[in-house]
């Protein structure tokens, strides 16, 4: 329904770094370079995200830390590393963990490289769900806390509805060995 | 595939009035079940509880979720449960959610040792 919609960009602004910062204002809106034709085993819904393709998880509850230790792989091949790749992964770790217990139970994971920046989509089924971002809860609550964690740790949690279910994305900026 | 009973640990050391508890490995949606169970039947025993978290690598907000229901339920118990040694990405979490003021080692109702 949406599928065709450009995905928003977010905010890049964070830890007040210089190359980052750089990074955010290159991100590339060149061709579409979307490949991979991986085997989903269920209805495979099309990307709107720009870049190569990296990774393609369908997952379930069971399925969860392995998923994190596939992209924690996938994300330190793909150059981001040390706290701001554990910081990363923690933030798709939280939308796959909202997709198993709120978005019915599974989801599929899609990490994409774009020019200087890694950006993952996690698409669940299910319904109802507010696109707001919650704000952080008082530390005496125990729950409500994993967008938050999504949206902190990347500065930008995108969160799209549909009656097919909810379509959260964070990104990262690569900070490129040749930067000038 | 990943086996979650072998991606953490967990031990625990009972003294007259307190339980150390020592967690290692990851813990998330997969291992939260049971540590909270564990730790209810630890508070049980003894109401004041050290959680030893040098060892942990990761943890997520479900397993925050439990710590801090468990750290209500030390507290309803007459003890408290609080979080030593925490280090990288589980520092970090326990940081910037606000957690570790409330069941760091400085928090007001840690006893001292």
């Amino acid at each position: 329904m949406s599928n065709d919609r450009p995905i928003s960009a977010t905010k890049a602004v964070r830890y007040s770094d210089g190359c980052h910062e750089a990074a955010a204002a290159r991100v590339g809106y060149g061709p579409r370079m979307v490949s991979g034709s991986a085997d989903y085993g269920q209805a495979p819904t099309p990307s709107n995200i720009e870049g190569v393709l990296l990774l393609v998880v369908v997952f379930t509850a069971e399925l969860v830390p392995e998923v994190r230790h596939t992209l924690t792989a996938a994300v330190a091949r793909a150059g981001l590393s040390g706290d701001e790749g554990e910081d990363f992964v923690l933030a798709v770790h939280e939308l796959v963990t909202n997709a198993v217990r709120h978005g019915g139970g599974s989801g599929e994971l899609r990490l994409h490289r774009q020019p200087g920046r890694l950006t993952c989509q996690v698409r669940d089924h299910g319904g109802g769900t507010s696109a707001d971002v919650p704000a952080l809860p008082n530390a005496n609550v125990p729950g409500q806390r994993g967008l938050w964690l999504a949206h902190h740790l990347t500065g930008g949690l995108t969160l799209d509805t549909s009656p097919h279910g909810l379509t959260a994305t964070v990104s990262a900026d690569l900070c490129p060995p040749d930067e000038p | 595939m990943s086996d979650p009973a072998n991606l953490w640990h967990w031990h625990s050391q009972p003294h007259p009035d307190r339980t150390l508890v020592t967690l290692a490995g990851e813990l998330d949606l997969s291992s939260v079940e049971q540590l909270s169970d564990r730790l209810t039947a630890t508070i049980a025993a003894t109401p004041t509880v050290d959680v030893d978290l040098a060892a942990v690598t990761f943890i997520d907000s479900t397993v925050i979720s439990v710590l801090v229901s468990a750290h209500h339920a030390a507290a309803l118990a007459g003890g408290a449960l609080t979080l030593l040694h925490p280090t990288g990405q589980v520092q970090r979490v326990l940081i910037i959610t606000g957690i570790l003021p409330l069941l760091g080692p400085d928090n007001p109702l840690a006893p001292r040792a």
